[in-house]
């Protein structure tokens, strides 16, 4: 069980208590309430904050990047751990180049390429299906996750759904803005000014929006039980994912074999991403989606093979009133 | 295979003064702290010492005692003393040495 702050618990600032909760899981379990206790005194003793915040960051680089002891113990926690990396960045790279791959071919030409030819349009409609069949098995393997947390989390805090509230909230800002930017593209020049600064912007919201659900994200993916329902569900989830993200790197691939054979002039100007040339836009957005499928494909066969954490019931949990 | 906690890494040093402070008697972080402030001039922040704690104690070279209001005394272990020891034994060595050929230049 994670040591909690008592009421008694001295006041701490927000940057120490967001270093504290940084921690790995088993790390936290172990020391957060001597710590707690701890920097509460070097507070009172007038110790600089500073020089706290400095440490900690320090200490919770280290106990990530060089685990020890008893973290090494809890093997499927860690193996849990580095799932939940290789899936996120596998999800990144999908998503990036998906929206890359949208936005270069939302011009007309494309459209009409896709049309005409029936391997040009066939391969659209792949990567279209395999970004919906991608989107549905990942909320299907997120709710039993949600549901376990919330159960586990149930009355003790607010942050658990502070941080699932932030994933949602960073999609629609990064949507508005990419709304706002589409239509500042329409009435300008590509390469003007003002559609650089458009683009910039959008840019700057969509790395804060994914620093921002990274951060919360991870809060979340390390607190969350390893229940039987989430286990099974997350192994057969990736599967799925890798077998949507595999679809979707052939059906970009077979969109841009045909089309150098039917319309090979689409991919002779820049038509790419922000007017960039096509070719290397393409090779790009290929090489995102065939790394996407080699880190949910690793994902996936690290899942099944990989004991993850013993299952547990879920009527094991602890609850409110257990958990105290 | 696992790092010698008085030798190698950052917490070198770090481990070295809290073996040392604990040869005394056990003591929790805050008095662990002020311990080492008091003869060794070093003040270790919290990162520090947990980072340094926890790997003595993976390495068997403390134990944890029972909780106080929510601060954890540790004891040094035999192994602990036995590893301090032999590790001052080789500093006083090489401070020998040092002041021998300080003198001597």
């Amino acid at each position: 069980m994670i040591a909690r702050p008592n009421s008694d618990a001295p006041s701490l600032g927000w940057l120490i208590r967001v270093l504290l909760a940084c921690y790995p899981r088993a790390w936290r379990e172990r020391y957060d309430g001597e710590v707690r206790a701890l920097l509460g005194e070097l507070r009172d003793s007038g110790t600089s904050r500073l020089s706290l915040v400095l440490d900690l960051g320090l200490g919770v680089a280290d106990a990530w990047l060089r685990p020890i002891g008893f973290e090494q113990e809890d093997a499927g926690r860690d193996a849990t751990n580095r799932f939940i990396a290789t899936t996120g960045w596998g999800l990144l790279l999908f998503v990036f180049a998906a929206a890359g791959f949208a936005k270069m071919t939302e011009y007309p030409e494309f459209v009409a390429a896709a049309h005409r030819h029936v391997v040009v349009g066939l391969c659209f409609d792949v990567l279209l299906a395999s970004a919906v069949a991608a989107g549905a098995v990942m909320a299907l393997a997120t709710l039993p996750a949600v549901v376990a947390l919330l159960r586990w989390d149930r009355g003790r805090s607010r942050t658990t759904l502070l941080c699932l509230g932030v994933a949602p909230l960073s999609v629609g800002a990064v949507v508005a803005a990419a709304l706002v930017a589409r239509s500042v593209a329409v009435s300008n020049h590509p390469h003007s000014a003002t559609n650089v600064a458009a683009f910039l912007g959008l840019a700057g919201i969509t790395v804060l929006a994914g620093v921002c659900t990274t951060v919360a994200l991870t809060w979340v993916a390390t607190r969350i039980p390893e229940t039987r329902s989430v286990v099974v569900t997350r192994r057969i989830a990736m599967g799925g994912l890798a077998f949507c993200t595999a679809a979707a790197t052939l059906a970009v691939t077979g969109w841009a074999v045909g089309l150098a054979f039917t319309d090979p002039s689409l991919l002779q100007e820049d038509n790419g991403l922000l007017s960039s040339p096509a070719i290397p836009t393409v090779a790009s957005i290929v090489a995102q989606l065939a790394l996407a499928a080699v880190l949910c494909a690793r994902s996936g066969w690290n899942a099944i093979r990989s004991p993850l954490a013993a299952p547990v019931d879920q009527a094991q949990l602890p609850t409110r009133r257990s958990a105290k | 295979m696992a790092e010698d906690p008085l030798t190698g890494g950052r917490y070198a040093e770090p481990s070295v003064l809290i073996l040392t402070s604990l040869a005394s008697g056990p003591k929790h972080g805050y008095a662990l702290i002020q311990d080492i402030r008091g003869f060794a001039g070093v003040d270790l922040g919290p990162g520090t010492l947990y980072g340094a704690l926890s790997r003595l104690e993976s390495q068997q070279l403390i134990r944890p005692l029972r909780a106080e209001a929510r601060r954890r005394p540790y004891e040094i272990t035999q192994a602990g003393a036995d590893a301090l020891e032999k590790h001052l034994t080789v500093l006083a060595r090489i401070a020998r040495i040092g002041r021998q050929r300080l003198a001597a230049s």
